[in-house]
């Protein structure tokens, strides 16, 4: 189960740290529009809430890729040694 | 006909799921080898831990300063329009690292790698409060005592201790780490920074106290794609299988190659000291991080034995099929993708300080005002609105002129001159520009800003720049 829980949340961890620091090098968190309001937080707290809404969506993507790759392992016959 | 389809059971499937993992005692070792490995672990935390102090300019000399999206690495001062040199950074540590791992195999993991560096401090600072590998294991073997209460409590203490100043150090480089002291001490410290002091100091606490070589194993990408890296000819932790077998126990004295043994006397010191547990006699394994801690232990034992050295050694695999030596190896190193590797990476930091160099100090983006595309003003002239953000990446405050160029007698209006732009600041300055009718034709015409530098009394004093910035006039 640990070995599931570092697949899926290092890879995601990775993924996410990059995506953000792209997505917030092209954005300026105080210019962000949320449903047509400007943000009143400060960047700090947008550049973590941020990357934590980015690893929560990378994290759920590597648990699908593993859920399908572990679904697929079990339908081979097993090995005899 | 009846098909029968054979039931098996999945035990063993399950098992290789949940595998349970065997806590490994490394052994302690010391030589040639692991003499480096400290030197380095010494160096590279003294980098990490010693940076966030220094000063330049009178502000932190390496600071990523997250809030105010500046970074400011000793005389440079990086803006988010820097995005590139982020890219080449990642270009060169890539390149670098596919040189090492071609020339060298696993060079990085083994000595440089922060989960190794802090796994090593974590496994001394182990060592130093619960003994060796075998007073811990009786230890945790043993019932439970004060005395192991005791130890293990001090034992995370401190690691705790030290993981909390990693995760500060951390933060250290993202906001003022001087400030940072002061809020820690009158508890006026920010939720996110805090926050992140304890996230990273969990990381380090959890990564090289309990996970450890398991991150090797099952985390990182690197050691599953490091294969694709490696040729006949890249220099790896290897065992000498001709020379060491048969192995097999035997008397300091004895006669041993009459009995049919190799140089190998199975003592089991080389896979001790692994700290990812595995037998290096075996072969190659991916699970071999290039600590080189078998080396060391082998050469003692060979020591000790009146053997030569290198049973265990850094060896390619060619050289050992081919029983050549270290000129032949070293003349190898000098292969089509070594070479490639180094030119490519010599281009990259080449181009990259050429384009450092002579950086333009500063940045004009120019903004067509979106409300009013042209109007007429007095005098039937044509008028455009512009925005232009100007940046200012020097640590001293620089004036400019700006002027305009593209069309018979554009003129600026609406703006002082020469605009000052403080110490890495910008400024967003508007400005009309209006023409006579008469040289413009209808629809978009190109124009040019130039942002000319110029010194306090206004003037173009040598050794200032210009830059260019295209737009467009628009006439309806």
């Amino acid at each position: 189960m640990l070995k599931k829980m570092m697949w899926i949340l290092w890879p995601s961890f990775i993924a996410a740290g990059i995506g953000v620091g792209i997505v917030f090098t092209l954005v300026d968190p105080t210019e962000l529009v949320v449903h047509g309001d400007h943000v009143h937080v400060s960047r700090t707290t947008v550049y973590s809430l941020g990357f934590f809404v980015l690893w929560a969506i990378t994290s759920l993507a590597s648990a699908m890729s593993c859920f399908l790759a572990a679904a697929t392992d079990a339908r081979k016959p097993p090995q005899r040694s | 006909m009846t098909k029968v389809i054979p039931i098996v059971a999945l035990d063993d499937a399950e098992e290789a799921l949940y595998e349970i993992r065997k806590k490994i005692y490394p052994r302690a070792v010391s030589g040639w080898f692991a003499r480096w490995r400290w030197v380095v672990v010494f160096v590279t935390q003294l980098v990490y831990y010693g940076t966030p102090w220094l000063v330049w300019n009178e502000r932190q000399a390496v600071l990523f300063d997250l809030t105010a999206r500046k970074f400011y690495i000793f005389g440079l001062v990086f803006w988010p329009q820097d995005f590139i040199y982020l890219t080449v950074l990642l270009l060169i540590s890539a390149f670098s690292l596919f040189l090492f791992t071609a020339v060298a195999g696993r060079l990085w993991c083994g000595y440089a790698c922060p989960q190794t560096v802090y796994t090593e401090i974590f496994l001394w600072l182990e060592r130093k409060i619960e003994g060796d590998f075998i007073a811990q294991q009786k230890l945790d073997k043993g019932p439970v005592s004060a005395r192991r209460l005791r130890l293990k409590a001090l034992k995370h203490a401190v690691w705790i201790g030290l993981s909390l100043w990693t995760g500060f150090t951390l933060v250290g480089y993202f906001a003022p780490i001087r400030e940072l002291v002061f809020s820690v001490a009158h508890w006026s410290i920010g939720p996110w920074e805090t926050f992140w002091i304890f996230f990273y100091g969990f990381a380090t606490y959890g990564n090289a106290g309990w996970l450890r070589e398991q991150v090797c194993k099952y985390m990182c990408p690197y050691a599953r794609f490091q294969g694709a890296m490696f040729d006949c000819d890249t220099l790896v932790v290897t065992y000498d299988e001709k020379r060491g077998e048969a192995r097999g126990s035997r008397g300091k004295k004895t006669d041993y190659k009459s009995q049919g043994l190799g140089d190998c006397i199975d003592c089991h010191i080389c896979v001790q000291v692994c700290p990812t547990g595995i037998d290096i006699r075996n072969g190659q394994q991916y699970e071999c991080i290039g600590c080189t801690a078998c080396i060391d232990a082998c050469d003692q034992v060979m020591d000790k034995m009146s053997y030569p050295r290198g049973l265990i050694r850094y060896a390619t695999e060619n050289s050992v099929d081919q029983q050549f030596g270290w000129h032949e190896m070293l003349r190898r190193v000098f292969r089509p993708r070594v070479i490639l590797y180094t030119v490519l990476l010599w281009a990259i930091i080449i181009a990259t300080g050429i384009t450092l160099w002579y950086r333009v100090p500063v940045k004009v983006d120019v903004i067509r005002d979106r409300g009013a595309m042209s109007r007429e003003v007095e005098g039937g002239l044509i008028e455009n609105v512009y925005r232009l953000h100007l940046l200012n990446t020097q640590e001293k405050p620089q004036r400019f002129v700006i002027h305009v160029s593209g069309i018979e007698g554009l003129q600026i209006v609406g703006l002082n001159q020469p605009q000052e732009i403080a110490s890495a600041a910008s400024k967003t300055v508007a400005l009309d520009v209006r023409v006579d009718p008469e040289h413009v034709p209808k629809g978009n015409s190109r124009i040019e800003f130039q942002v000319v530098a110029v010194d306090a009394e206004g003037r173009e004093a040598p050794g200032t720049f210009s830059i260019h910035e295209k737009a467009t006039f628009f006439n309806r």
